[in-house]
């Protein structure tokens, strides 16, 4: 024992839920305080698990005591605790947010009365999923966060709405049986859920072929991967706004994060290369793919959320350099780029989506050329828009340049000119689709708004929107964070972090 | 008193200050939004103005931030920086000035004042960097911060306007992100070292680094204005005469060629390129792109465009001096950094002028137009005689030194170049000064509004003014210390 | 054209779906048969769990995180299904008849509703020794609700007061304020103090029979529900 007695990490699941079940009790009474307790403990929590994991190393959990393969592992790592900042940092802008956003029409009303249960039970299942190191454990918080986050798409009640989410409903349904399949596999074969411990124990062969296929295969479809995105613009597109910055920020990150994991410690190399390899290419076209679709696209929501489909791209480009024999040095770059690019595209697209609310609520449309002249009435939203474009483009000093020159230096060092083509046209491309936005923000149209929005709408988005830029000239912190507790042959390029 | 590990992060913070407390201002705070641009202007020229001389003195000026593992940004005063960011600090204060007075009640001014505060902040980031990366993070900071001016007037042209400047400036950046990466994975994280970095490595990896050279110049060649990818910069001409001011003078076109004049000497070291022989091709690519710019300015009728093409032909004389081997050269490239910002301001601000106060936008439309504008077409006509290269002006400065250079690095074909140049230089310029002064205008000029004594306001006559006398005294003043052509002899002792 | 490119889509993912069957079969028949799994490790803590019977140790205590979840899951799924709901809806009208007029079907509740009542009571105390616990008791509490609503004793407005909520939301509630005070005292989440386990599970399975039950009765009342409106819009 570490001398410590109270865990902190629990809050972050806890806080969250009871925060939930509160408000599924008492409604609209009181929500205010609720909301406000419930962000103020998260926080907390937050920031004694980083103390505590800073203070004694990555650490482990035996939920109930009972320890593995009885019980339910977490591991609290640097990885771990870096995405749960993100998921913190976005969720207190996205709640502070929504507290406005959701305003006194009978319909909002409503809606509020549901999206605050929702959203805080979403939350709490992301927090779950990112401290778990537990194959079925990961099946119930996919599951979890997965109906809190079909419920919240048909929440705004548009009829692309309910369609979009009930795809998105049978998708990751069918994605979580895959899934699940695979880990009955692995627990017949190996005897424990616990991922240290099936790894220790599970050898080349069917079994593990079997099981990788499906898992990978059922989160893939979860995290939106070209070519299983096709759900991912219509549910994201057409939730309200809060939500759509939840769905692409966070609730995507969580296939990617279990697949991060697995592919990080639980394969035998044999089965792994081809899957990586594959991912590798998946993750390109998607870049791709998911860009030029974006500039085709009339509606700005849409346009934002095909950039997400592109930006995971990123993320699964990744993969290829953890294969067996590329150098460690290599491995841990672009490990270290992928964890990077999930927080950096968090961050930014949190905040394009937070601002794209913002716009459309005053415009009362959603049309691209509803945007004309809008830039000059709302200055703030317009800013906020601007920064996280800079991260999403790539640039420098926009934090999402970083995951990309890690990757680029990687793929150099392997000597590797494909992903370095597609890293740098998928900046391109992506300066191609945001400045369909920016330039009729900068329109010298006349515009009347429908509805002035309030200010801490414009706020929220700006906060993140900041946020993306200052992570973007702090990488060394972050960096020594994901140093703690790497996995094994992909800390070579963190021991330098001093 | 300041640290000297902090000023070049406080010239950065003069203008992004100014910037962020613009936009935090309402859009009339008329007043307090010109207070400010004036004191964060004033603030940098006096802050560069005292790393110049601690410079001189020999001082070292460097802020180093932690960017990424092994790789750190590095703000840092040099010779170059203070050729460049001297240049830029005062011209900038000059166009603040212009800028005020411009755009007098015309809307979005917050927006314009911001972003133009954020692109000097870019401007002095590249000057004041250290490695490529922190020029890389500035230069495309500069790209992204003058797109709203460049559109600033909203309308579907200056969208149009806006969409080539960053297709070609975003491309050039491509080119370079790639070229850098390239080089570090070679040579791994360095500064820029006078005589270069490379050493020895450049023999292990001839093909690699002759790719890299390529890739690096000609993405620093897009901003340059350097024919082929020269089209986004007379198509920039819609936007407001201050934003043109910045594009061709204090910022952008000059970041690229500053940026070529970093890899040239900074990185591989002008003996090296010469050794390898990487020059001969810039030193042809400048000469094309001088001749073909002056004979499109000639085919002119736009007042701004054939002032454009004008800085598509002389920036090229920056590289051209780069591209010789040999110390004249260089100061003739180096000085005519300077110097080209400070004549075609004047043309700038002058052109601003004609169009703000008689709405005219044509040469053919500009009979007589001297007697009505006097002190304007005189500034004028100062800088478009320096433009030629009459002495003592600062265009004969820099042309004298790079005939000098031609003939030290044995490309005498070079003189026949600078000869053509100059003899378009003045076909294009000349016929404008005699339509302005000797024409008579078909119709009588409007009086000044409200009967002012003055052709302009204050606010439109000091600069143009101002640059005009710079654009002599440089030339005049050639021997004393503070002037551009001692900075660039300074900077080529250490070079050579 | 579109069709074409649809039917390759269709294809592709037959095609992936069945090489994922096939070599899901193979693992299947390389697994060893004579593999139990955890039944043994389960065996020998079940006396540290407080209960005695395997299957209420594994819901309840080795893995009662997972539980936690899935009964946050359950409510999800209620908050889901409200928030679809027609913002009026009307009574549910399952029986034309409702049943405060007919004496038969009054008597027949106020026999059976106290003897299912009793039954799940029973199946919640015996979840220790033997097979049952909250799912099972909470399912014979739902069947309560069902009755009551389709003979139209309940309103199907009924989740409107703050009562039902509670009642929804107690078994979630209970678990998780348990979980919490674990981690607060133990340093993990839902380490039960070993002499109390038993007593502990015990708590947790009432709440959630009852929280269960009502759920179950909601969800179907949401169904009923619309299935009315549809009847009704569709003469």
């Amino acid at each position: 024992m570490t001398g410590w007695t109270l865990g902190p990490e629990a809050g972050l699941v806890g806080f969250p839920a009871l925060g939930a079940v509160v408000l599924a009790i008492t409604a609209a009474r009181g929500r205010r305080l609720v909301v406000g307790l419930t962000l103020a403990a998260t926080l907390v929590a937050l920031v004694m698990t980083l103390t505590r994991l800073l203070s004694v190393g990555a650490y482990e959990q035996d939920i109930g005591g009972w320890g593995a393969p009885l019980g339910i592992g977490w591991r609290i790592d640097g990885f771990a605790v870096l995405m749960l900042g993100l998921s913190v940092a976005v969720g207190i802008a996205v709640s502070i947010y929504s507290l406005a956003y959701f305003g006194d029409e009978p319909g909002d009303r409503r809606r509020a009365l549901f999206f605050w249960p929702l959203w805080f039970f979403l939350w709490s299942a992301l927090h779950g999923l990112f401290l778990s190191r537990d194959l079925f454990n990961w099946y119930v918080t996919l599951e979890l966060s997965g109906l809190a986050a079909v419920a919240l798409i048909a929440l705004s009640g548009r009829a692309d709405a309910l369609t979009g989410s009930l795809r998105y409903l049978l998708l990751a349904l069918a994605a979580s049986l895959l899934y699940l399949l695979g880990v009955v596999v692995l627990y017949s074969a190996t005897g424990s859920l616990d991922l240290a411990q099936v790894a220790a124990r599970l050898t080349p062969g069917p079994v593990a072929l079997a099981a990788i296929l499906l898992i990978t295969a059922g989160l893939v479809v979860k995290s939106a991967l070209f070519p299983a995105h096709f759900w991912l613009p219509s549910a994201h597109a057409s939730a309200p706004s809060p939500v759509s910055a939840v769905l692409s920020a966070l609730v995507v990150k969580g296939g990617f994060y279990i697949l991060a994991r697995t592919m990080t410690g639980l394969w035998p190399a044999a089965v792994a290369d081809g899957v990586l390899l594959g991912l590798g290419w998946l993750g390109g076209a998607a870049v791709l793919w998911g860009s030029l679709l974006a500039i085709r696209q009339q509606h700005l929501k849409l346009v934002i959320a095909y950039s997400t489909v592109a930006q995971l791209g990123y993320l699964f480009m990744a993969f290829p350099f953890w294969m067996e024999g590329v150098g460690e040095q290599v491995a841990s770059r672009a490990w270290a780029g992928a964890a990077y690019q999930a927080v950096s595209h968090g961050l930014a697209k949190a905040a394009l989506f937070l601002a794209a609310g913002v716009l459309i609520h005053a415009r009362g449309r959603d049309d691209l050329d509803a945007l004309r002249g809008l830039g000059a009435h709302l200055p703030v939203t317009a800013t906020a828009m601007a920064l996280a474009g800079i991260s999403l483009m790539g640039i420098p000093p926009g934090a999402g340049f970083l995951p990309k020159w890690m990757m680029m230096t990687a793929a150099i060092q392997e000597g590797r000119i494909l992903p370095i083509v597609v890293l740098i046209t998928g900046g391109l491309l992506a300066v191609g689709y945001l400045f369909r936005i920016f330039r009729r923000l900068l329109a010298a149209d006349d515009v009347v708004l429908a509805h002035p929005p309030p200010r801490i709408l414009e706020l929220a988005a700006l906060g993140l929107a900041i946020l993306s830029i200052v992570t973007g000239l702090s990488s060394l912190p972050i960096l020594s964070l994901l140093r703690i507790g790497a996995p094994e042959g992909f800390a070579a390029y963190l021991e330098s972090v001093p | 008193m300041i640290p000297d590990t902090l000023i070049p992060l406080a010239v950065l913070l003069t203008s992004f200050i100014t910037g962020i407390a613009i936009l935090l201002l309402g859009e009339d705070r008329v007043r307090l939004r010109t207070a400010l641009n004036l004191t964060g202007a004033v603030l940098k020229l006096v802050l560069v103005m005292l790393m110049l001389w601690g410079v001189f003195q020999g001082h070292a000026y460097q802020t180093r931030i932690p960017f990424l593992p092994g790789m750190d940004l590095v703000l840092r005063a040099d010779g170059m920086t203070i050729l460049f960011a001297s240049l830029s600090a005062v011209l900038w204060l000059l166009t603040t000035i212009y800028a005020i007075g411009y755009l007098e009640g015309a809307p979005h001014r917050r927006r314009f004042f911001a972003y133009f505060s954020f692109c000097v902040t870019a401007t002095m980031g590249v000057s004041l960097a250290g490695n490529l990366v922190t020029f890389f993070l500035f230069y495309e900071v500069l790209t992204l911060t003058t797109y709203p001016l460049v559109v600033h007037r909203g309308t579907e042209k200056s969208m149009k306007a806006g969409a080539v400047y960053l297709a070609y400036t975003l491309g050039g950046s491509a080119l370079v992100l790639v070229g850098m990466l390239w080089l570090y994975a070679i040579a791994g994280p360095f500064d820029f070292t006078e005589t270069g970095v490379l050493g020895d490595l450049f023999a292990e990896n001839r093909i690699a680094l002759t790719v890299i050279f390529f890739l690096l110049m000609l993405g620093f060649g897009v901003k340059a204005a350097l024919f082929p990818f020269h089209a986004w910069l007379p198509a920039a001409m819609v936007a407001p005469a201050p934003v043109s001011a910045l594009l061709h003078a204090v910022a952008v076109v000059k970041a690229g060629a500053f940026g070529m004049v970093r890899v040239v000497y900074d990185v591989y070291g002008i003996t090296v390129c010469d050794e390898e022989a990487l020059l001969p091709a810039f030193m042809v690519l400048a000469a094309i792109t001088i001749l073909y710019g002056s004979l499109r300015a000639l085919a002119q009728d736009d007042f701004k465009k054939r002032l454009a093409f004008s800085t598509v032909s002389q920036v090229s004389y920056i590289l051209l001096g780069i591209a010789m081997f040999g110390p004249m050269g260089t100061i003739g490239g180096l000085v005519h950094l300077v110097h080209q910002g400070i004549m075609k301001i004047t043309m700038f601000f002058c052109a601003g002028n004609v169009a703000e106060t008689l709405h005219l936008h044509k040469i053919s439309e500009l009979k007589g137009v001297g007697r009505r504008l006097p002190l304007t077409m005189g500034a004028f006509t100062v800088a478009a005689l320096g433009m030629i290269g009459v002495p003592p002006l600062a265009g004969f400065i820099s042309k004298w030194h790079l005939g000098l250079g031609a003939i030290e690095s044995g490309h005498p074909w070079i003189l026949a170049v600078l000869v053509a140049s100059s003899l378009l230089n003045a076909a294009y310029f000349l016929p404008i000064l005699r339509t302005v002064w000797f024409d008579q205008p078909d119709s009588p000029w409007p009086a000044p509004e409200g009967g002012r004594r003055l052709e302009a306001s204050w606010w439109l006559l000091v600069p143009p003014l101002a640059t005009a006398v710079l654009t002599i005294l440089v030339g005049l003043l050639g021997g004393s210390v503070i002037s551009p052509i001692h900075w660039a002899y300074l900077i080529v002792g250490r070079e050579y | 054209m579109n069709t074409f490119i649809q039917r390759c889509l269709h294809g592709g993912v037959i095609a992936v779906l069945a090489g994922l069957a096939i070599l899901l079969a193979r693992a299947v028949l390389a697994l060893d048969p004579e593999g139990r799994g955890l039944a043994d490790t389960v065996s020998a803590a079940i006396p540290d769990s407080g209960v005695l019977h395997p299957l209420t140790a594994v819901l309840l205590n080795f893995r009662g995180y997972d539980t936690l979840l899935e009964i946050a899951v359950l409510l999800v799924a209620v908050l889901a299904v409200w928030s679809l709901e027609p913002p009026v809806a009307p009574c549910a009208r399952v029986l034309q008849e409702p049943a405060h007029r007919n004496p038969v079907l009054l008597v027949g509740l106020g026999v059976m509703v106290p003897m299912i009542a009793m039954t799940a009571g029973y199946f919640v105390w015996v979840g220790a020794y033997r097979p049952g616990g909250a799912f099972q008791g909470g399912a014979l509490l739902g069947a309560i609700g069902v009755m009551l609503a389709s003979t139209g004793v309940l309103p199907s407005s009924i989740h409107r007061t703050i009562r039902v909520r509670l009642a929804v939301a107690a078994g979630f509630l209970v678990f998780l304020l348990v979980a919490l005070l674990t981690a607060g005292g133990s340093g993990t989440l839902l380490t039960y103090p070993k002499p109390w386990a038993g007593l502990v599970i015990l708590a947790i399975e009432t709440a959630l029979a009852l929280s269960i039950g009502v759920s179950l009765a909601l969800l179907f009342m949401a169904a009923a529900d619309r299935a009315t409106v549809h009847r009704e819009d569709a003469p």
